[in-house]
């Protein structure tokens, strides 16, 4: 039987570089949405960009091996941002590289696949980079719009 | 992530979608809308109950569609959630598959 090494606590998540372990991620968003009242909307962009992000970094960055390892973390420091960093080991990521599309000009100049980054820019308030001294850091940040109060009856 | 058919009249091919289109869900109905594509020639893909669109479930709307499309055919996006038709918009695949949340316009669209 198939055992995952990912390991969580309430601020920090960690994975292994396979697609199988972003399935970790919603629950650990959930559970973070929960104790600092993120409303849904929030934890939908929350959840699109930590997707886009960690499956760049497991299909570019590690180039789909499933050895290493990804670091989330979680910081809310009152100021009513959120701010996910992920770490990675992976060579620096490349700024240069595919990233920005351009509007396509019909349907079939639609580029399958490909929005990640456009959308992690669309749908986070900032997106950095930073490279380590092996790896790479990136660090996207939310407002924290909190949850409306439940009307139904 | 689940996915259904339903045969309408003038030869539309209703495409039920519901769950997460998410990497998982992405890859759970890549074969099956690739077959659909490859079937029919008018599509209407109803999001209604697809909670969340990631940029892989993108490209399980947009391949087919493309596909649809390269033989003469009409694809309409019907009645996606607010943050889905969001991504969507993002996009920009609304320029080109358009989005209806009507019934009557989505069928209108594909006349």
């Amino acid at each position: 039987m198939h055992q995952t090494h990912a390991h969580k606590d309430q601020e920090r998540l960690k994975l292994n570089s396979r697609l199988a372990d972003l399935a970790l991620v919603k629950p650990w968003v959930d559970a973070l949405a929960t104790e600092h009242a993120i409303g849904e909307d929030t934890v939908y962009k929350i959840e699109l960009c930590l997707e886009e992000a960690l499956s760049n970094i497991v299909r570019h960055g590690y180039k789909g091996e499933p050895q290493h390892s990804i670091e989330l973390s979680f910081h809310s420091n009152g100021d009513r941002m959120l701010r996910f960093a992920i770490e990675d080991n992976a060579p620096h990521f490349d700024q240069a590289g595919p990233g920005r599309k351009r509007a396509p000009k019909n349907a079939e100049d639609l580029i399958p696949g490909g929005h990640g980054m456009p959308l992690m820019q669309k749908f986070s308030s900032s997106v950095a980079w930073e490279p380590l001294l092996n790896g790479n850091r990136l660090t996207l940040t939310f407002p924290n719009e909190p949850r409306e109060t439940e009307t139904r009856g | 992530m689940k996915l259904s058919t339903e045969e309408l009249d003038g030869g539309i091919t209703k495409v039920v979608l519901d769950g997460r289109l998410d990497i998982e869900g992405a890859a759970a109905i890549d074969l099956k809308m690739n077959v659909i594509a490859g079937s029919s020639k008018l599509l209407l893909l109803d999001l209604q109950e697809v909670t969340f669109l990631g940029s892989m479930g993108l490209r399980s709307i947009v391949v087919p569609a493309q596909a649809v499309r390269r033989r003469g055919g009409k694809v309409v996006i019907f009645a996606p959630v607010k943050m889905v038709e969001e991504v969507l918009k993002a996009s920009s695949i609304d320029a080109l598959i358009p989005i209806r949340h009507e019934l009557a316009d989505a069928l209108a669209a594909l006349a």
